[in-house]
């Protein structure tokens, strides 16, 4: 039995604008979810400080502060402690994952995705992630 | 072949490769100015010392023994097939190298052989290789990201309705799509295994569990192609040592093929059975063979027999490939027998876990 809320908003880094925009309609248009959108990470630590996300997904290979020095950088702060952060990275390895991980991210996806899918399997993460904390 | 030593001197001068000419005890009896290049030292060094002094220290212990080893059995052929060797120079630094050994029985005796070649310049090029090709596929899968993304988006009717034909082209160009990431994937665990890199989880595997695992995962495209199953399990409860996830991968690979070349209705027999220390898989389907033609490259990559079979399409030409490099990386064998009247079978053997029993063997 779920005793935590639905998921509702999710904020989303990544650099590349079309996958912005393809992300934006699978999770807005297919699983109506509310997505902020930063295209860096810097953009990304400016966004927190006006509102905490449900959840953030967040890309691996992105230009100049890149997923996993960002991945680290949100993990410091406090109010961020309980919000789940999902990495999205086109390396699907075991080791990879492993490292994400220990990175401080609570799941990994691997691209390419399923736009059809994505908002789903965000939606079992974070309700996993909530079982898990004990609600 | 016997030869005066001042003849022999001279062509070993001449010689490109490092000649390196050592006795039954090891000891060094003749180099050439190769060596003294490419090892740092002068001949008088060399001459009348163990040739261990130009190996790492690290190797020096078990020399020995393999240079005995070489006596038992001294046909002409490359050191250390699949082991990677190292050479030491004077100042202490250590570079690549193949050696190829061959017996000399000279007035004075029998006497080792071996060309040394530096291979640094090309495991340099090799790794440039595979960095190129492991980073090229990482690159392909961004703008795969937004075709694939975008054609799933328009497909399934989320930016609105779309007619028919139009869909059914989308269609066209979501599948190749699908197929272009399982091929650079493919691409990716292929170079990866072949330098090493694919960190195998070697342990006793239960054989029958993972049948019933990889019968279980095909069931669906069994179905779609109207073809069963027949297992036949001779091995007794057998494990082998291998890594589970690969050979899952195998075994669907080559269970998939079976499937894809049998004929509709028809079956495919899976066997298992014990063979001295080995545990044997077999994949068979009764469709129409293998051709002639293609034998030869069957497990090579991006070899496809040419038909007009369609069901062939939608493979990458990499899946023998691929389990060829898994199962020789497991120190197993892999191997096929065809005719076009009753069809083909894979086999693989891989190593046994020695256990208790031992009553079943076959050999």
């Amino acid at each position: 039995m779920r005793h935590h809320r639905e998921l509702k908003t999710i904020l989303y880094v990544e650099d590349e604008i079309d996958i912005q925009k393809i992300v934006r309609l699978a999770l807005q248009d297919v699983a109506h979810l509310e997505v902020e959108i930063s295209g860096s990470g810097r953009e990304a630590l400016e966004a927190i400080k006006a509102r905490v996300p449900d959840l953030i997904l967040l890309d691996a290979m992105m230009p100049g502060m890149d997923g996993p020095t960002t991945l680290r950088a949100l993990r410091e702060i406090p109010r961020l402690v309980t919000v789940p952060i999902v990495f999205m990275t086109a390396k699907a390895q075991a080791a990879d994952i492993t490292r994400f991980r220990n990175l401080g991210a609570t799941d990994v996806l691997t691209k390419p995705f399923d736009p059809m899918t994505l908002g789903q399997r965000l939606r079992d993460i974070w309700d996993d992630h909530w079982r898990q904390m004990g609600s | 072949m016997m030869m005066g030593v001042a003849h022999f001197k001279a062509l070993l001068e001449a010689a490109p490769d490092a000649m390196v000419i050592v006795d039954r005890d090891g000891k060094i009896v003749l180099v050439n100015a190769q060596t003294e290049r490419l090892f740092g030292y002068e001949r008088a060094d060399l001459l009348g010392n163990p040739v261990e002094m130009l190996i790492p220290g690290r190797y020096r212990d078990t020399h020995p023994k393999y240079r005995d080893q070489f006596f038992t059995d001294p046909r002409p052929r490359a050191m250390g097939t699949g082991m990677e060797l190292h050479g030491r120079r004077k100042d202490g630094s250590e570079f690549s190298v193949e050696i190829s050994l061959s017996l000399l029985q000279t007035e004075e005796g029998f006497l080792v052989s071996s060309a040394i070649r530096d291979t640094t310049e090309r495991k340099k090029i090799e790794k440039l290789k595979n960095e190129f090709i492991s980073v090229v596929s990482h690159e392909l899968h961004t703008p795969l990201t937004s075709i694939l993304g975008s054609l799933g988006l328009v497909v399934s009717g989320v930016t609105g309705q779309i007619s028919p034909p139009v869909k059914e082209m989308l269609q066209i160009a979501k599948s190749n799509c699908d197929r272009l990431v399982r091929l650079i994937n493919d691409i990716l665990d292929l170079e990866k295994i072949e330098r090493g890199g694919a960190n195998f989880q070697v342990e006793p595997v239960a054989v029958l569990e993972v049948i019933e695992h990889v019968l279980q995962a095909n069931r669906g495209i069994a179905d779609q192609y109207c073809v069963s199953f027949r297992v036949e399990d001779h091995s007794a409860a057998a494990c082998v040592l291998a890594d589970r996830d690969r050979l899952i991968q195998v075994l669907t690979n080559l269970l998939s093929n079976a499937i894809k070349f049998s004929p509709r209705g028809d079956h495919v027999d899976i066997r298992i059975a014990r063979v001295s220390g080995r545990v044997r898989f077999s994949v068979s389907d009764h469709g129409d063979g293998v051709p002639d033609s293609f034998h030869d490259q069957i497990f090579e990559k991006f070899a496809q027999a040419d038909s007009s079979d369609s069901r062939q399409k939608g493979g990458t030409g990499l899946g023998l490939s691929i389990c060829k490099s898994i199962i020789e990386s497991l120190s197993g064998r892999i191997w096929f027998e065809t005719n076009a009247r009753q069809g083909s079978t894979f086999f693989f053997e891989l190593p046994a876990t020695p256990d208790t029993g031992g009553q079943h063997e076959a050999s």
